[in-house]
């Protein structure tokens, strides 16, 4: 009976938890676009999660990051706040038919998860092991000896604080902060949508009927987070692009913080980051300087990586368990036309098997039929579907992993579906009031 | 005042919030609400992880990967069992992975002095447990056992 409580008490712990910075004070943003609650949550979820990845680079264990974490958030709170307490705005008026969608959509997802229970193979084999080396007070530096240590860990450092600072003692409850941001993150691009609260709930229902599948997303795999990471990145794409400068430092930092993240959660996240940096560059004007610094940024958190698992002898390695050599010549021997037609095949029948790829194709035919130029959407597709193809094309036990993992990939790039559907549906209601 | 106010936003867009309640309730059934929060309710955990490994096919209480029994001997046994060591798990269904994550230890060193044998009916010559104590047996066919002194 208690259980329940505590799942309800959990979500409004995360509710609370972040939308503890508010962004406008932090961040001067116009005083006609204050952040949504979906939009705080975003910001600070990924403030949060840079910040718990330093405290555990400094070789700090779990109970030294949750004392430092839970008290420097009153603090930062306080300090922004100090000489503005009377008047907290922290979000726009009409927020509170979002608290309630996440906090019962949430909801449900954690009772479904309470009961669901089972763990992907992935999860089984690796994910686990280092979520439980965090959980169980050990550090980074132990992390050489848990398997697969050449893969990233920001999942599991983020999935065991928040086991650890639950109410519920239980392995699932670990999972439920990615549920949580799920629901958050597609809601901030739905909000994007200029129709009324009732016809961004419909969308927002639909949306979820057609992504939410436990074992693919909340079963222990680590592409829920990206997803949500590249919604978040989506949105403030979205609003670079449409509010021309209007909290442009504000996105750019988001998009900047989101990148590191990335690269810290699975090895693909690498690229994924490079992806989103280049299609930044569709959206605004830069300068070559500016585009060189962008880029610079980005390949610094990238060598800093590479030096935190120097530091630690943790495997570096971009290729172990999916390419057995990266040389040229045998990459080459690859190339062939079977291997070329395998990775057709599959890619043909995966609409097939994922509505929401469907969706997408739909919607991306749709949108050439009605000429509307999203031109960094068009890069930005494009240029995960040669990844994840030449991926395929390069892969040992080709088939097997096709099988296994290509839902898995695509699902990661899926939040441009998403943003893809806003854009027509607006595009068609600026034209239509034109 | 209120009902006035519902009364007319409902004559508005009637549809729309047809459309979100029928919406709402295709999730709630795909999320299977009422049952699971019946689940929560009135059972366990334990129980509630050892009903979902039943369901899938590559394991169940004492077959396959038998993650139900594992979590049955960890949940049952929890004041018997060493805090730091878990008990040795042999599988007799060959080429099943063991689950020894269930007791949620990071490089546990293993107890000789447990063991859980699972699926012994599949094993081809007779089991020789004469140094053993049987603490529990399930069916003959799933047993844990402890070394005698």
């Amino acid at each position: 009976m208690i259980e329940i409580l505590y799942i309800i008490l959990q979500v409004l712990i995360f509710l609370i938890l972040f939308s503890s910075i508010p962004i406008n004070k932090i961040i001067k943003v116009s005083n006609s676009k204050y952040p949504s609650l979906s939009e705080n949550i975003a910001f600070n979820f990924v403030l949060h999660s840079n910040f718990i990845l330093i405290l555990c680079i400094l070789n700090l264990d779990i109970n030294k990051i949750s004392i430092i974490y839970l008290t420097s958030i009153p603090l930062i709170y306080i300090f922004f706040l100090r000489n503005n307490f009377q008047n907290i705005k922290i979000f726009k008026k009409n927020s509170f038919y979002e608290f309630m969608l996440i906090f019962l959509v949430s909801l449900f997802i954690f009772i479904d998860m309470s009961n669901k229970l089972i763990l992907s193979w992935d999860a089984e084999k690796f994910w686990l092991s280092k979520s439980l080396n965090f959980y169980n007070e050990f550090t980074i530096e132990n992390l050489k000896n848990i398997s697969r240590p050449h893969y990233p860990f920001l999942g599991p450092l983020i999935s065991s604080l928040y086991w650890k600072l639950s109410f519920i003692n239980e392995e699932y409850s670990r999972r439920l902060i990615f549920g949580f941001i799920y629901c958050s993150s597609v809601l901030l691009l739905i909000n994007n949508l200029e129709l009324s609260k009732l016809y961004k709930i419909i969308f927002f229902s639909l949306l979820l009927l057609v992504t939410y599948d436990y074992f693919l997303i909340l079963s222990g795999n680590q592409e829920i987070l990206i997803f949500s990471i590249i919604c978040i990145v989506m949105n403030s794409f979205y609003k670079i692009k449409n509010n021309k400068n209007e909290n442009l430092l504000l996105h750019l930092i988001i998009i900047i913080l989101s990148c590191n993240l990335l690269m810290w959660i699975k090895q693909e996240g690498i690229f994924y980051s490079f992806f989103l940096i280049f299609t930044l560059f569709f959206i605004i004007k830069l300068t070559y300087k500016q585009k060189l610094l962008y880029l610079s940024i980005i390949l610094g958190f990238f060598i800093f990586k590479l030096l935190i698992f120097k530091l630690y002898n943790l495997e570096i390695s971009l290729n172990k368990s999916v390419v057995s050599s990266l040389a040229l010549n045998d990459l080459f021997l690859k190339i062939t036309f079977d291997r070329f037609l395998l990775v057709l095949k599959y890619f043909f029948f995966a609409p097939f098997q994922s509505y929401f790829l469907l969706l997408g194709i739909i919607l991306y035919f749709l949108n050439k039929i009605g000429k509307t130029k999203i031109n960094y959407l068009n890069f930005y597709i494009l240029i995960n579907f040669l990844f994840i193809f030449i991926v395929y094309l390069l892969i040992d036990n080709q088939e097997y992993n096709l099988k296994t993992g290509i839902d898995r990939l695509i699902f990661n790039v899926s939040p441009l579906i998403i943003i893809l559907l806003v854009e027509i549906i607006n595009k068609k209601i600026k034209n239509y009031f034109l | 005042m209120l009902e006035k106010y519902w009364k007319k936003k409902l004559n508005k867009s009637l549809i729309g919030y047809l459309i979100v309640i029928i919406l709402t309730l295709i999730f709630l059934q795909k999320c299977n609400l009422f049952r699971n929060t019946y689940s929560i309710i009135f059972k366990s955990h334990n129980t509630r992880f050892i009903n979902a490994y039943n369901k899938v096919f590559f394991s169940g209480f004492c077959e396959k990967q038998s993650h139900g029994y594992i979590a049955f001997v960890k949940e049952e046994y929890k004041n018997f069992l060493p805090k730091e060591k878990i008990p040795k798990i042999i599988n007799f269904d060959k080429g099943r992975k063991v689950p020894s994550w269930i007791f949620l230890k990071t490089n546990p060193k293993i107890d000789n002095e447990l063991m859980i044998l699972l699926n012994t009916n599949l094993k081809s010559d007779k089991l020789d447990i004469s140094n053993y104590q049987i603490i529990n047996n399930y069916q003959n066919r799933c047993l844990f056992l402890k070394k005698n002194d």
